[in-house]
């Protein structure tokens, strides 16, 4: 990368080590991508609290391998969350440093198609065929 | 973070105290994240003042690891449950 500030490169040896090359960004971008962080991470505790809460809440409605099943899932689901959401705050302040183009949110989809094979399932639980 | 975390109570017939230490970890590691904001508000402030965006590493960091040890720990916990 051509241009670098680190001539007079006041920031921390983390996010010099983290974001090596490019020049600082508009701070507007990057409270905004920082919102964006936490807001995935509320939602991963939101699948783990919900994994808990299928565990504990719906042993009337599931059995216990299916139930097991779904709040691990959830939870696993979670854990991409949490971890996908800092991979994707770092790709995007990489790129806006580096002032190319914003990369492809790769979480989306896997939010997506959870939580339509979750609502697929409770259709098919609530209409007795699972 | 406090509030899920919550969800170790729920095993405290079969982990005992060790259900309770794990509540008590996450509520200092909650106090910690608040603790981080404060200092992490004033770089922002700075950062609006010079015009220049300064990200926050350390906070993306604790915040993830955080995160994902109460998911690894809840997905431990209800497999442990299952297998009783």
């Amino acid at each position: 990368m051509s241009e670098n500030n680190s001539s007079q490169d006041s920031r921390s040896r983390i996010a010099r080590r983290v974001f090596p090359d490019g020049v600082d960004p508009d701070p507007r971008f990057t409270l905004a991508n920082e919102r964006t962080f936490l807001s995935w991470i509320r939602t991963a505790l939101a699948f783990i609290g919900g994994g808990i809460a299928v565990e504990a809440f719906t042993s009337e409605i599931f059995g216990t391998g299916l139930r097991a099943t779904l709040s691990i899932v959830l939870m696993v689901i979670g854990f991409i969350l949490a971890a996908g959401a800092a991979v994707r705050w770092h790709r995007i302040e990489s790129a806006m440093r580096r002032k190319t183009s914003l990369p492809l949110p790769l979480i989306i989809p896997i939010v997506s198609l959870a939580s339509a094979l979750g609502a697929g399932l409770l259709v098919l639980v609530f209409a007795g065929l699972l | 973070m406090t509030v899920v975390s919550l969800i170790f109570m729920r095993f405290i017939h079969v982990f005992q105290g060790w259900s309770v230490a794990l509540f008590v970890v996450c509520m200092g590691m909650a106090i910690v994240a608040i603790a981080m904001q404060v200092r992490r508000y004033r770089l922002g402030s700075v950062s609006i003042r010079a015009e220049r965006g300064r990200p926050s590493p350390w906070a993306v960091i604790f915040l993830t690891t955080s995160v994902c040890l109460i998911s690894v720990l809840s997905i431990a916990s209800v497999i442990k449950i299952s297998l009783l």
